[in-house]
């Protein structure tokens, strides 16, 4: 069988730590274990680019290994944009470090609703193809941050493993504004992103 | 020129007569920089935003930025106001320190012979002969100006949700405010808006719906808000006209607001912005990204595209100028091939 894990997670069949003191979220319970909730019913919206139900396997770095190592469960990736219409996919080794960044604990579906698509600020990543934002995890909206635990956990899990893995700019709700890892202040940014992660690919 | 460019959406049988026109449009609208014209230098620029020409004589305001800048941060680094005036073959080039925005907020405005710029700490009056004067203390983001110079419209941000808020222009006494929630899942893309040539409503791109960007119409009187268009990229007014860049499918495009309407005057399906210029009749497309202008000519349907920079203008003697990496290029032949 293949093994999906990301290789930093492979010496000794268990997991290591990805350095999540670095940039960590102090709201987030160090041994939480984040709720999985399905994918609930007519979630998915028909017009993407993807096949309703696809799934996009982070595939990179396949290692054959013993089957009895549990894989790494898969991700569900979609790219719809508010409107129900699809959004741009993210190219192929973009999407990949993508896949591997947003691998948190508990993350079995993620929606991506812009990339390059929508007006974007001035020197932005979007055009570049090189950000993506995040509405929607296991099926609930990111927007419902401050009234869904469940929702805050998986946020911040997803932040705080962006952050551990370097990633250059990640701002989600809840204030949590990081560019190489350090933390800022900008009320603007902080209200822009009530509704959604953003993250950008490593320098 | 794309393809793209090309097509209006009333008849797509006229792609091919739009190609034959752009053309012609770009030679009938292209100056040929004099050989005494030497391009004005903004020592150390390195980007260059809110471009805005004086709809009265060769003089353009504009912020610079004299560091590279990247990412969403990157709209939040503030850069110093600067003037670029033309007279005969020469150019001059002063920078108003006092006065710095960013590229979220920057916005210069212009009405009754002054001109009405955005800073972190405020609006600025800007008059000939005469020092910048603070009309307005506090951050204001986005910038409009009725058509007689009373009133000033822009968007404050308390702790939740955006204001768009009226002032009188000698007081600055409120006149009216509207608070609406940010909804849109992702980041916002500017702040402009326009007031109507009766002074009566304000024309703003709004992000208080999870679906897109709209631009909305706030009645100054009745405080009503209507939307006119989904999908809303840019709305600017060039010379005495309006011009909006938005809608969805096939009605995406460059649209001219005029008689209350909107009347789409190009398809174009880019995610593109618009530059005002000095006349009414001529606004410029621009796509940042891309580094590709379109100048658009409404009293002749025809376009000039310019391919390699960033953004541009037409002043009032009909000069063009063209921006790039802080680089200021007097005709589109400074712009590099992209190829």
């Amino acid at each position: 069988m293949f093994d999906e894990r990301d290789p930093r997670e492979m010496s000794n069949g268990t997991v290591q730590s990805t350095g999540a003191t670095v940039g960590q979220n102090p709201n987030l319970p160090q041994s939480s274990t984040v709720p999985v909730a399905p994918m609930p019913p007519g979630v998915r919206r028909t017009g993407s680019k993807q096949p309703v139900g696809t799934r996009i396997v982070d595939m990179t770095n396949q290692v054959f290994m013993p089957s009895r190592i549990q894989p790494k469960p898969d991700i569900a990736l979609e790219y719809i944009d508010a409107k129900g219409k699809p959004a741009p996919r993210l190219k192929g080794d973009v999407e990949r470090e993508f896949l591997d960044d947003v691998a948190a604990q508990g993350i079995k579906s993620i929606r991506i609703g812009y990339t390059t698509n929508g007006r974007h600020k001035l020197n932005s990543n979007h055009p570049r193809g090189l950000a993506a934002d995040i509405d929607m995890i296991n099926g609930k909206l990111v927007n419902t941050y401050h009234q869904d635990q469940e929702v805050k956990a998986l946020v911040d899990s997803i932040i705080n493993r962006f952050n551990a893995r370097h990633d250059h700019e990640v701002y989600g709700p809840g204030k949590q504004l990081y560019r190489d890892r350090k933390p800022f202040n900008n009320p603007d940014l902080a209200k822009e992103h009530e509704g959604h992660i953003h993250w950008t690919r490593r320098r | 020129m794309k393809a793209i460019y090309t097509g209006r959406a009333a008849d797509k049988s006229m792609i091919g007569k739009i190609f034959i026109t752009s053309f012609l449009g770009a030679l009938l609208l292209a100056p040929v920089p004099s050989s005494g014209d030497r391009a004005p230098v903004i020592p150390g620029a390195k980007e260059t935003f809110a471009v805005s020409p004086s709809p009265w004589e060769d003089r353009v305001l504009l912020y610079a930025l004299k560091k590279n800048v990247q990412g969403e941060t990157a709209a939040y680094v503030p850069g110093s106001l600067y003037t670029l005036s033309k007279s005969g073959n020469s150019w001059s080039v002063r920078e108003m320190k006092t006065i710095a925005a960013d590229m979220d907020s920057g916005k210069i405005v212009w009405a009754k012979g002054n001109a009405y710029a955005t800073s972190s700490s405020g609006i600025f009056l800007l008059r000939p002969s005469a020092a910048p004067r603070k009309i307005y203390s506090g951050k204001a983001t986005g910038l409009a100006v009725s058509k007689d110079g009373v009133y000033l419209a822009f968007w404050q941000s308390p702790k939740k949700g955006d204001t768009l808020t009226v002032v009188r222009a000698s007081n600055g006494h409120v006149v009216r405010r509207w608070t609406r929630p940010y909804h849109l899942p992702t980041e916002s893309s500017g702040w402009e808006m326009v007031f109507t040539p009766d002074g009566k409503s304000i024309l703003a791109r709004t992000y208080d719906e999870e679906e897109d960007t709209h631009l909305k119409s706030f009645n100054l009187h009745t405080g009503s808000i209507t939307t006119l268009l989904e999908g809303c990229n840019s709305v600017v007014q060039s010379g005495a006209a309006i011009f909006v860049f938005g809608g969805q499918g096939e009605s995406k495009g460059l649209y001219e607001f005029a008689g209350g309407q909107l009347q789409l005057l190009m398809h174009i399906d880019e995610e593109d912005s618009l530059t005002p210029t000095a006349h009414d009749g001529l606004v410029v497309v621009t796509n940042t990204f891309d580094k590709h202008l379109l100048i658009y000519d409404v009293a002749n349907h025809s376009s000039q595209a310019v391919k390699g920079c960033e953004d541009g203008t037409v002043l009032k003697s009909g000069q063009q100028i063209f921006f790039l990496h802080g680089k200021i290029f007097p005709g589109s032949a400074g712009c590099p091939n992209p190829n």
